[in-house]
């Protein structure tokens, strides 16, 4: 009887409460160690940081035996919208985590993407060079006077 | 004369006992609204929903209508969690809170309760981000958001002294950097010495005010502060949405701010400017627009 009545109140006065501050606080972890957005979450971070998501860069480059060649992101959605929706472009940038940059990684290079960046690999590989992708997500600063840009994690590098 | 006089008489009626039956009324047109900006398929049940409470009242007061509610937008939060923005998370708390109220015997003092911690967590949390990011102490934050935000530009142009054209040049090289991924290359933007110091001026008004609005609607034992506490909220409502204006936000603190509150008086304010938001909420930029097109025809 003391549970169930203690239960219920705790449901009545501290349960909501209570999942707030847990998602609050998973969020201001997640932004410090994973690269959340700040903007996003659940944490009230909303206009406290410049690091929006809708500010942030995901660089891409194809690096193989020779030389480096980049790519935009924002082309290759424009170009290939099969092969990477901007809802998953924003998650990505928005949580750029090493095993989200992977996955997105691999369906670039995957032949079926039939992408530049797919037909460019396979035409390295055919003349015996094994080329690797190089993605990383950056966030905007400000100093009062330049913006710039900061990466977010280290690059991760993707071979199919 | 006499259309104040009707206003308040509409105002009483609407606010007549039981107020936490409005106030479920009130959530109800909020979550109907709420989001049709950038909908999403996920969000049809909840809609759905909350037209079917709508049309069909009884339906308000039914505990299993919250709970399916509350299962719509808890399964739209962890499926969409990374893009949602904070009043989307605001949301789903005030659903569950109101579907515990209609399950229990006190549903006014469980909305009551709840409203008030909620307020006083968001705005808690909001404060601390001030601190944690650091953008904020320095007024990088604001100095950056008034040079590239165009919801901003009527700041910019009043209080910082910046020209139309300075601001759309200013925007131009941002959006030119990023979607070059220009990354190893930093652009200057221009601004003014004044634009800096007001951003450092706003920012502290803002660590300000957030803070005591959290201080006030969770510190019940610092009486004086704890009794000003609606007209605070009411403070930063008006003086923060009527420069950035979320509607969503605005408008459900305004909903949870009107269940919490014990003064009448102070219910009608809520009450009023949640159905004046519309109007009053846009109106400055609306006014900033107009005058733009008159004197600069931009």
């Amino acid at each position: 009887m003391i549970l169930k009545y203690s239960l219920l109140k705790f449901l009545k006065t501290g349960a909501v409460p209570l999942l707030l501050t847990t998602v609050a606080l998973r969020q201001i972890i997640l932004v410090h160690t994973a690269g959340l957005s700040p903007w996003h979450g659940g944490g009230f971070g909303m206009f406290a940081s410049i690091d929006r998501d809708e500010r942030r860069v995901v660089t891409t480059q194809l690096i193989d035996c020779s030389q480096t060649s980049s790519f935009l992101l924002t082309k290759v959605m424009a170009d290939y919208p099969g092969l990477l929706s901007q809802d998953t472009y924003t998650h990505i940038s928005t949580f750029p985590t090493e095993a989200g940059l992977h996955r997105m990684g691999k369906k670039l290079l995957s032949l079926e993407s039939q992408s530049l960046i797919a037909e460019l690999y396979a035409t390295n590989r055919e003349k015996g060079c094994d080329s690797k992708l190089k993605l990383q997500p950056w966030r905007l600063v400000y100093d009062g006077e330049s913006i710039a840009y900061k990466p977010i994690t280290a690059p991760v590098e993707v071979q199919p | 004369m006499k259309l104040v006089n009707q206003w308040n008489a509409w105002l009483s009626h609407l606010m007549q006992p039981p107020i936490y039956i409005l106030v479920l009324r009130l959530t109800t047109i909020l979550l109907l609204l709420h989001g049709v900006d950038h909908w999403r398929w996920t969000m049809l049940p909840e809609k759905l929903l909350a037209l079917a409470m709508l049309l069909y009242s009884p339906l308000v007061r039914q505990p299993w209508a919250w709970l399916a509610m509350g299962l719509c937008l808890v399964v739209n939060n962890l499926w969409h969690w990374s893009s949602l923005v904070n009043h989307e998370y605001l949301y789903t708390y005030w659903v569950l809170v109101c579907a515990i109220a209609v399950w229990s015997r006190t549903p006014k003092q469980v909305l009551r309760w709840n409203a008030r911690w909620l307020i006083g967590l968001c705005f808690l949390f909001a404060t601390l981000w001030k601190f944690l990011g650091g953008e904020y102490l320095d007024g990088s934050f604001l100095h950056l958001t008034f040079l590239l935000d165009s919801r901003l530009a009527m700041g910019a142009v009043l209080f910082g002294g910046l020209d139309l054209s300075t601001l759309a040049e200013n925007r131009q090289i941002f959006e030119t950097m990023q979607a070059s991924a220009a990354v190893l290359d930093p652009q200057q933007l221009a601004s003014t010495p004044r634009m800096a110091v007001v951003s450092l001026v706003l920012s502290y008004w803002t660590i300000l005010i957030e803070g005591l609005v959290a201080a006030s609607f969770l510190l019940t034992e610092l009486r004086w502060l704890h009794n000003k506490r609606d007209w605070l909220l009411l403070g930063f409502v008006i003086t923060t949405y009527t420069v950035i204006p979320v509607l969503g936000f605005a408008a459900l603190l305004m909903v949870m701010g009107l269940i919490q509150v014990k003064s009448n008086f102070i219910a009608r304010i809520y009450l009023g400017l949640l159905i004046l938001m519309p109007i009053w909420m846009p109106l400055p930029q609306g006014i900033f627009w107009l005058l733009q097109k008159i004197f600069f025809g931009s």
